[in-house]
């Protein structure tokens, strides 16, 4: 692993390893100013177990924690600015489920490997396919249901078509009146269904 | 300046519903995509 790990060129395989299957891509359409109101609508509508949201810079990912704590959600937040070892506590408490939402950057290299995680939320779109599998892919072993919602804005269409051509995936609208099937992230109505 | 229009406005203007409808409404994919498309082949002039 650790070989793997150190050596540059295997990255490829490793996103090779990442899956998209089983995570249902929904795209919000969003101007810049309206991202906090479409995230807390999601917050109250959707039936989060746990979530990821990820942001494009460490300054936003501050910014919006500090957001979200303002409209009484829970977050942790963690970024590359912070050390290693409080990186590495934050997530551990938020694995142990300390906490319901976490705010971060592109810290994740081989994808998110937490059961309880169903949702993952781009608050800013990625800038390439291999940041926006990192984020939404799973690992094979680990691959369950789950939902992954993009806020785009006009200024991130041409990475929406690059990303869905090079992965060859669909990101669809997210669905505004019915909202969103929870057979596709929610267990419960996973194991109801059989 | 891209986080001051995100950010900036006060907390309880974040806490009315989105419409998720309208916005997308405003916002062809399927048409901004043949237009991406079209742009490969060079600009039309």
């Amino acid at each position: 692993f650790k070989q793997r790990y150190l050596n540059k060129p295997h990255e490829i395989n490793l996103m090779e390893e990442l899956t998209l299957k089983g995570i249902t891509q929904y795209y919000a359409f969003v101007e810049e100013k309206q991202k906090v109101r479409c995230l807390n609508t999601l917050f109250s509508k959707l039936q989060i177990n746990q979530s990821i949201i990820f942001c494009n810079s460490t300054q936003r990912v501050e910014l919006l924690a500090r957001t979200i704590t303002k409209l009484g959600y829970g977050c942790f937040y963690i970024h590359s600015r912070m050390g290693q070892e409080h990186r590495n506590r934050v997530f551990h408490d938020f694995r142990n489920g300390a906490c319901r939402n976490l705010v971060c950057t592109d810290l994740f290299t081989r994808g998110i490997d937490i059961q309880a995680v169903n949702v993952v939320i781009n608050f800013d779109f990625p800038r390439n396919a291999e940041t926006y599998l990192h984020r939404i892919g799973r690992s094979g072993r680990f691959g369950h249901l789950g939902i992954a919602i993009n806020l785009v804005t006009y200024d991130d269409r041409f990475n929406l078509y690059n990303i869905e051509k090079e992965l060859k995936t669909e990101i669809k609208p997210f669905p505004s009146k019915a909202y969103v099937d929870k057979k596709l992230y929610v267990a419960e109505y996973q194991m109801v269904s059989g | 300046m891209k986080n001051e229009e995100c950010f900036s406005a006060p907390v309880e203007s974040f806490m009315d519903d989105f419409d998720f409808g309208e916005n997308l409404a405003r916002f062809d994919k399927a048409a901004v995509f043949e237009e991406i498309d079209a742009m490969k082949d060079g600009p039309p002039f």
